[in-house]
């Protein structure tokens, strides 16, 4: 309800007397300061009038874009003294004087940092191999068992990096589970 | 022909002696400059999130100005679903019907190329950081950084960073066979230059707007609130937050612990079952997340995160209801 309002009020669906009521009154509390903020922002996004990005910003921004040469152009700007591999194998001298191969030499760093993968085991001396054999279902992302952890999952994902998406079929309960609660 | 054998035997060796001597002590620094470089820069770029058989497409923009970061990453793929990011802030806009746009807020997730957390000094104690070489991603050269488990409780990891910028411009996490368990990797991206302020704008604009009121209703708690404890964590895992909130389509509230190691993530949920009702029970796994579940005195824990099934398994069996 108290949102409705709100959003009447940014609208400016209500009446004077009625606005400054709400905004003076207990209702606009903590909370609804808060929604009020982000109903702001979205207006203004929805708008494409953020106050973010005025002219003003963006000719300061140019600005300062142009002392931040390394960062504002990263392949030109390449000190000179670092040496920019060649998509071709070739030597070329480091200020150590070592002599250093770049995709060949990825190749060989690739295979080599594979090999000492395998070889290695825990410290615990604990290797894949001989961890003990665990009974792991795949879930199917579309079986019931999956979309019965949906709802944990994407609570979770607030607090990880990971971005796994619920299938479509999550997607839709949870969406709708989310309007119900609107 | 010999002697090409001989000249590539040659600089096989040497350039692996050379790669071997470049050792570790900047991979560390390397690992500050890419956590640093995802905040700082501005870039605009496509990636893909692929796990198991599934590929994710997203556009991203990113805007660093004195107001602090500004963001929007759009899903390519799928339902349209756009997120814009003002510093802490994070709204999902949504599509609802023809003529509406649902907007809801989000707490922050680390978004790609993100991952890393802005304090990167703990990581050492928990993997082995080394350099693994260099290689090109999107047309730039990088370096790439493995981190290594010192333990079987967590993934493995390799990062390549952009070698001018040490923006990450892949990561890919590998389980403990060795096998990829999911990847991150721009296919194309611009660092630096002017972003346009019309691109970090949701293109799901509707007349209407529907706006869920901020975020789910969530309360943090402190240990001494709870009713369970976490008696084994992994070596290296530390609580992050202890929650009582509200899930979609549950009754009662539900418990979340969150446990991190700087890196990979774990969340413990503990809710009570109703009577009579059957819980499933044992491990599963859906993409690159492990599950453990069980029932523990009415209630069932479910451990979840992006962490081998041993890891998952060890903290939902330690899950101990404390004496009140």
């Amino acid at each position: 309800m108290k949102e409705s309002r709100i959003s009447a009020l940014l609208d400016g669906e209500l009446e004077k007397e009625e606005s400054l009521a709400l905004l003076a009154g207990p209702e606009m509390d903590e909370r609804l300061k808060q929604d009020w903020q982000v109903y702001h922002v979205i207006g203004d996004t929805l708008r494409h009038t953020s106050p973010l990005f005025s002219s003003k910003f963006n000719a300061e921004f140019a600005a300062r874009l142009a002392d931040e040469p390394a960062i504002s152009a990263p392949q030109a700007s390449l000190p000179r003294s670092r040496d920019i591999p060649s998509p071709t194998p070739h030597f070329s001298p480091r200020g150590n004087g070592k002599l250093v191969g770049w995709s060949v030499g990825a190749v060989v760093v690739a295979v080599s940092v594979a090999g000492w993968l395998l070889q290695s085991g825990s410290e615990f001396g604990m290797s894949a191999s001989n961890a003990p054999i665990m009974e792991v279902t795949e879930l199917d992302q579309a079986s019931a068992a999956a979309n019965a952890v949906s709802g944990y999952l994407t609570a979770h994902q607030e607090f990880s990096n990971i971005q796994q998406e619920t299938s479509r079929y999550q997607r839709a309960s949870m969406d709708k589970a989310q309007g119900r609660n609107q | 022909m010999r002697s090409a054998f001989f000249v590539a035997a040659l600089f096989f060796g040497l350039s692996s002696l050379a790669q071997a001597e470049a050792g570790p002590p900047n991979a560390l620094a390397e690992l500050k400059k890419i956590a640093a470089a995802a905040h700082q820069l501005n870039y605009r770029g496509t990636f893909i999130y692929q796990y198991g058989d599934h590929v994710e497409t997203s556009r991203i923009v990113h805007l660093k100005n004195a107001g602090g970061e500004h963001e929007k990453v759009e899903s390519l793929d799928g339902s349209p679903r756009e997120i814009v990011r003002t510093n802490d802030q994070v709204l999902c806009f949504k599509p609802d019907s023809d003529a509406a746009v649902s907007v809801h807020e989000k707490r922050t997730e680390r978004i790609f190329p993100a991952l890393l957390p802005v304090q990167t000094d703990g990581i050492g104690d928990n993997y082995r950081v080394r350099n693994a070489g260099e290689d090109r991603v999107a047309g730039y050269h990088c370096n790439v950084i493995a981190l290594e488990p010192r333990d079987q409780y967590r993934y493995r990891l390799k990062l390549w960073a952009d070698r001018a910028t040490g923006l990450l411009l892949k990561a890919a996490t590998y389980n403990e066979n060795n096998e990829l368990v999911g990847q991150f990797v721009f296919t194309q991206v611009e660092m630096g230059g002017q972003i346009d302020k019309t691109a970090l704008k949701p293109k799901i604009a509707g007349r209407k707007i529907i706006v869920s009121s901020g975020l789910p209703a969530a309360t943090e708690l402190r240990q001494n609130d709870l009713l369970w404890k976490v008696s084994r964590l992994p070596p290296g895992f530390a609580p992050v937050t202890m929650l009582k909130r509200v899930l979609p389509g549950k009754d009662v509230p539900v418990n979340q612990l969150v446990f991190s190691d700087g890196l990979a993530t774990v969340s413990v949920f503990i809710e009570p079952l109703p009577s009579g009702a059957k819980a499933p029970q044992g491990s599963s796994r859906q993409g690159a997340v492990n599950f453990y579940m069980r029932t523990l005195a009415d209630h069932q824990v479910i451990v979840l995160g992006e962490v081998p099934a041993a890891t998952v398994a060890r903290i939902g069996k330690s899950v101990v209801s404390v004496e009140k």
